[in-house]
């Protein structure tokens, strides 16, 4: 597990996203606004300290789909907290997604 | 749905930049993601374009997140991994490991201390301002040179301001520098005050000197030369300001220079400030006009050149050459030997370099199976490749890191081996410095690198297949050539090295048992100089040598004989004008190298020169009476062939006395070989002459005592010390060493040479061996299903040795042919330090072919005992 990363607005952005249920890459960088070379490094960094955890989902459900199974990722515990201290710090950072209720499968 | 192009190209080839632990995870999330977005894209419409050409730019942004993966991870993972297991591979085959960094490291080390070195005497930017302007200016007269110049001169030289724009003067001088209870000699530059700024040196501590300090009745100063203040003064910083005694006066130190700064010609002990008007004798350090070159200059002064044969004393057909400071005088004539143990060691690093080649070609085909299973399993070529070149950028590493320290010690030692003359004249000190690291390891890393990839690229091609390597045919036929052109190549690098070595132990022996034409056993000499400050008349300076002689005359069972100058063999001579009564003078204007030596009447019995014919000098020889001169057997044949010499006259050059031959002696070895080879005439001009020290006037500068004991003579060394002391306790020795001492000592640049090149030749020939073991036994390796075959099929054991001892055979002897070519150049380099000894000479031919096969056949036994013993059903199982 590597070391915590330094808090930045981005990064409050991105897991303040899997919070709110965008939970896949590409999602997050629809919803967050950011852009892929931004989100993923973030999405790593937050892996490696622990405080989201990537899974794949179920290869049936991919299947009926007819594409590949995706990778999501989820909030630890320490993420939930990490969140809280984001959330104190970059109040802002819960308005991007509360324009849309729920999770869009693609902005427009 | 419609697929859009393209993107996982992209993503296939980004992900060779993620670390390979994470690069299967990498590439499914990326495709999974794009793939999601593809199928969720409209079917036709403008839309449809902006999505494509939108999913496309989100392909190419993965770049950022491999390349951020691997930056991240890379270091840590990949090459953490890699270095770990390149090493765990080394550590399983030590002896390969050993002998691959063994080989560097001998090779890096060498050339990095041999480097520090040459470096310092011949290529190291000599530290003076304007260094490309600095030239002395000597007067010349045909192949005679005279770097003395009288004051007159100096005031010419001033005068050109057009040529010069500043003009300086020194000259050496030895003094005594006393103190309670002691003395010993030094070393002076004496130098007029603009000097070392003309240099552009600063002082280490304190100041140079000013116009003042030169003035007379000024305070008498001093500064200090670096090795000086080291020694006698612990490097204590509080030096200035401090009084110490020279030649009876004291004087104050006012700074210390460098150790960077040796003009004019290596270590000073100390400088003192002089009025050049007060000199007889100087040395001209002239700084060029801005604009000139040294060759304009030298052609303007020509037409002033003129202006000195007024100067009636010195006679005609004297002109000036300029000698630029960076042409560094004395370590010019030590280049040749330099070069040599340079081309050595880079031959030692080189047949190094081979050899780690043919070790790693060895070990990639060895190591076929275990790359072949890695392939399989899935390891990409890039990968096998990287494996290869990491081990041996490992090895590069640890030999280049041992090399360094290594050449550190090298340095220390080659300062307590070095003959004297190479530290005490080198322009600059002996130090591993920057450059000379650098070099060491670009070698390092560069032989790593170099040679990793050519076995990694063959081992990657075959490990692409699970078949036995040594089935594998692509391009074995290229590697086979290869190993056997290295191997070769080494053979004939260490062959250069043996010839070049024998001819110059052949040569340091025949000169050290050549017969110098005196008895050296037994002999004890000492050097002294009677302190001018003390016996400033010539009368006081002969008593004071009379008082040494008899002291020393009668310690019990010693004989004592008394010259001017240095021992024979050490001595020095200049190119004179010889002229002869009775002879026709054929040779006009031709100088000749005449060593030659005032003598005391015991001279020649106490040496055991023979006197030929005529007699010896006696006490009737002194100043007033005939002036008279014994000649030695070549001389006397060269003035006068057939005819009785005795009571015919000669003369050195116009302004001397005429001399009357009274005797003819043996031929004695005067000069150091050093000092022929030096000399513009040939070695037919090696004659020397005697005079008697009743009749030499002034008696000043060295005068050496020979000393025949019964027994040890260096056992005599205390009873002389003590005698002098009781004579004059301030009358400092110079030098004291029995006489074979001195002779073994006037071969020192050629001994320090010759152990150095041994050496080195010793490392080159077992490198060769182990070539050409490696080329053998990995081509047994190879053909073990081939011989096994032969044997099964009734071929014996004999015929399958005989093989690889021809193939030995063959080896050395394309080596030692390339090898005689090699030492034909080489003898360029080192022809002079070789005396009585051509090119070809047979003995060291033959001996170092002999050697070179004798390695050869050595190396394919190894191998063709494996041979004889394979088993043709053990052979059949080979895979």
């Amino acid at each position: 597990m590597g070391k915590t990363p330094r808090m930045t607005m981005q990064l409050a952005t991105v897991l303040c996203g899997v919070d709110r249920g965008f939970r896949h890459g590409f999602d997050l960088i629809d919803a967050s606004g950011l852009v892929a070379g931004t989100v993923y490094p973030i999405l790593r960094r937050l892996e490696d300290a622990g405080l989201v955890i990537g899974a794949w989902e179920p290869v049936a459900r991919a299947r009926e789909e007819g594409r590949p199974p995706r990778r999501y990722y989820r909030l630890t515990a320490a993420g939930s907290e990490k969140l809280a201290e984001a959330l104190r710090r970059y109040p802002a950072v819960a308005l991007t997604y509360d324009m849309d209720a729920a999770p869009s499968p693609r902005s427009p | 749905m419609r697929r859009v192009g393209g993107w996982r190209m992209l993503i296939r080839l980004f992900s060779a930049l993620v670390p390979w632990i994470r690069r299967a995870d990498w590439r499914a999330e990326w495709e999974a993601e794009l793939a999601w977005a593809e199928s969720e894209m409209p079917g036709s419409g403008r839309r449809r374009l902006c999505d494509e050409m939108h999913l496309r730019m989100r392909a190419m942004s993965s770049l950022v997140d491999a390349a951020w993966l691997r930056y991240r991870h890379g270091r840590v993972t990949m090459v953490g991994q890699d270095v770990r297991q390149a090493v765990r591979s080394l550590a399983r085959r030590p002896a390969f490991a050993i002998v691959a960094v063994l080989t560097m490291v001998l090779g890096i080390g060498g050339v990095s201390a041999i480097f520090s070195v040459v470096d310092a005497m011949l290529w190291r930017p000599l530290p003076y301002a304007e260094v490309e302007r600095l030239a002395q200016v000597w007067p010349v007269r045909g192949a005679a040179a005279s770097p003395a110049m009288s004051e007159a001169d100096y005031e010419i030289w001033r005068q050109q301001t057009g040529v010069f724009d500043r003009v300086e003067a020194h000259t050496g001088r030895d003094v005594v520098v006393s103190g309670a209870g002691f003395a010993e000699r030094a070393d002076v530059e004496l130098v007029t005050p603009g000097l070392i700024r003309l240099l552009g040196v600063p002082a280490l501590l304190g100041r140079t000197f000013i116009e003042s300090d030169a003035e007379p009745g000024s305070v008498p100063v001093v500064i200090l030369g670096a090795s000086w203040w080291r020694s006698r003064f612990g490097s204590d910083g509080a030096v200035i300001g401090r009084p110490i005694e020279i030649d009876g006066i004291e004087h104050q130190v006012i700074g210390v220079m460098p150790d960077e700064f040796r003009y004019p010609f290596g270590v000073n002990d100390m400088y003192m400030p002089v009025d050049a008007r007060s000199l007889a004798r100087m040395t001209v350090l002239a700084r060029i006009a801005p604009g000139l070159t040294v060759e304009a200059a030298a052609e303007r002064l020509a037409g002033i050149s003129a202006a000195l044969e007024t100067d009636q004393p010195r006679g005609v057909g004297w002109q000036v050459r300029l000698h630029p400071v960076s042409e560094r005088a004395f370590a010019s004539q030590a280049k040749p030997a330099m070069l040599f143990m340079s081309a050595a060691v880079l031959v030692v690093l080189l047949t190094g370099c081979v050899n780690t080649a043919n070790l790693m070609l060895v070990r990639a085909t060895a190591r076929g199976r275990e790359l072949a299973v890695r392939g399989a399993l899935g390891a990409t070529r890039l990968r096998l490749l990287r494996l290869q070149l990491v081990e041996s950028l490992v090895l590069a590493v640890i030999a280049g890191g041992l090399g360094i320290a290594v050449a550190w010690l090298g340095v220390r030692g080659l300062l307590v081996i070095a003959p004297a003359s190479f530290i005490t004249y080198s322009p600059g000190a002996f130090r591993i410095d920057g450059r000379v690291l650098a070099v060491a390891c670009a070698l390092s890393l560069s032989t790593g690198i170099l040679f990793g990839l050519v076995p990694a690229v063959v081992a990657s091609r075959n490990g692409r297949s699970l078949i036995a390597p040594e089935r594998m045919s692509t391009d074995t036929r290229l590697v086979k050539r290869v190993r056997a052109g290295l191997a070769i190549a080494e053979m004939a690098l260490a062959m250069t090295l043996l010839v070049s070595s024998g001819l110059l132990i052949r040569s340091v022996r025949s000169t050290l048992h050549r017969d110098a034409g005196f008895v050296a056993e037994g002999l004890l000499t000492v050097s002294l100089t009677a302190p001018e400050y003390r016996y400033r008349e010539p009368a006081a300076r002969i008593a004071f040598y009379n008082a040494v002689y008899d002291h020393l005359a009668a310690i019990p069972g010693v004989e004592v004989a008394l010259a001017d100058g240095a021992p024979p063999t050490t001595g020095f001579a200049f190119g004179v004008r010889l002229e002869a009564e009775g002879r026709e003078s054929s040779d006009d204007g031709q100088p000749f190298l005449l060593p030659n030596a005032a003598v005391g009447p015991s001279y020649f019995d106490v040496l055991g020169i023979p006197i030929e014919t005529g007699r010896s000098f006696g006490p009737q020889d002194v100043t007033g009476a005939e002036p008279v001169a014994i000649v030695d057997h070549d001389l006397a044949r060269f003035l006068w062939p057939g005819a009785n010499p005795i009571g015919r006259r000669f003369r050195i050059g116009d302004s001397q006395p005429w001399l009357t031959v009274v005797g003819v002696a043996g031929n004695v070895d005067m000069l150091g070989y050093m000092d022929l080879q030096m000399a513009d005439c040939a070695s037919a001009c090696h004659f020397g002459y005697y005079r008697p020290l009743g009749q030499t006037a002034d008696r000043r500068g060295q005068h050496t005592f020979l000393l025949r004991t019964r027994g040890d003579a260096a056992a005599s060394g205390p009873a002389v010390r003590e005698a002098i002391r009781q004579v004059d306790a301030a009358a400092p020795i110079t030098g004291i060493a029995t006489m074979p001492q001195r002779l073994r000592d006037r071969l020192d640049k050629e001994r320090f040479v010759l152990r150095l090149v041994s050496l080195f030749t010793l490392v080159a020939v077992l490198l060769a061996g182990t070539g050409v073991y490696g080329v053998l036994a990995w081509g047994v390796a190879r053909r073990t299903r081939e011989i096994g075959v032969r044997v099964a099929l009734g071929a014996g054991s004999k015929e399958v040795v005989a093989d690889l001892l021809r193939r030995g055979f063959a080896y050395a002897a394309a080596g030692a042919g390339l090898g005689v070519l090699g030492a034909l150049a080489a003898h360029r380099l080192i022809r002079g330090m070789l005396y009585d000894i051509g090119p070809s000479d047979p003995i060291a031919l033959v001996a170092a072919t002999t050697l070179i096969t004798i390695v050869a056949i050595a190396a394919s036994l190894g191998p063709a005992r494996r041979a004889v013993r394979v088993s043709p059903l053990e052979a059949m199982r080979v895979d």
